[in-house]
């Protein structure tokens, strides 16, 4: 399976779920998520994982990945949220 | 076989960074930053000491969790302390600074599937002007 793809299936599971994720944008690094519930993210889990650089919560829940990680695994993110 | 001068640089401006917090600071989540800040130093003594040139990427993870959950956990229960010591220069600084360079390290090392970092492939000064 393609890393971005594994670590995508991942941080959905760490965020709770597909069906937690309302919607899923990205900037120059970071994931931007709205979350259905926020109870249902894994904090400590997401924060330790390597490829997560830190974790914010602004207008969005922000998960910084840095720039070369950002797009790839975004659209891997994307891809599983789409799959039925 | 020497890895002089950048290794050795490198491992030099780690243990900067890796500074024991402020005596006068006590609260238990500043003793966790105490306690991963001598870790650490002990670990770059020892790599100065044998000419490692390089740090396995499961110990630098280590590190960045450590630092990460101690400054959480700082913000959180010590307000006041985190925000007298978070400022430029002080210990706390170079604890940010450090923890941010080792998750970019962390995070180069995952994605590349490497599992060690090179002290000398490690781009510290970017992270003493301004990163943090």
């Amino acid at each position: 399976m393609d890393k971005y793809v594994r670590t995508a299936a991942v941080l959905r599971d760490l965020l709770g779920g597909t069906d937690n994720i309302v919607s899923l944008a990205h900037c120059v690094t970071r994931l931007r998520l709205t979350l259905t519930d926020r109870a249902r993210v894994d904090d400590t889990a997401l924060r330790d994982h390597p490829a997560v650089l830190g974790v914010l919560e602004r207008d969005t829940f922000q998960i910084v990945v840095g720039p070369a990680a950002v797009t790839p695994l975004a659209a891997a993110l994307a891809q599983l949220l789409a799959a039925p | 076989m020497t890895h002089e001068p950048a290794a050795a640089t490198t491992r030099r401006l780690l243990t900067a960074l890796a500074a024991p917090p402020d005596d006068t600071a006590t609260t238990e989540a500043v003793n966790g930053l105490r306690a991963t800040a001598a870790e650490i130093r002990a670990f770059l003594a020892d790599a100065d000491e044998h000419d490692t040139a390089a740090v396995p990427s499961e110990v630098l993870h280590e590190w960045r969790n450590a630092l990460a959950r101690s400054h959480r956990a700082l913000e959180q229960t010590a307000p006041d302390e985190w925000s007298r010591w978070r400022l430029p220069g002080t210990w706390l600084d170079s604890h940010l600074r450090l923890r941010s360079l080792i998750a970019h390290e962390v995070g180069k090392a995952y994605w590349d599937g490497r599992p060690e970092v090179h002290y000398a492939e490690i781009d510290i000064e970017r992270y003493l002007w301004g990163a943090r």
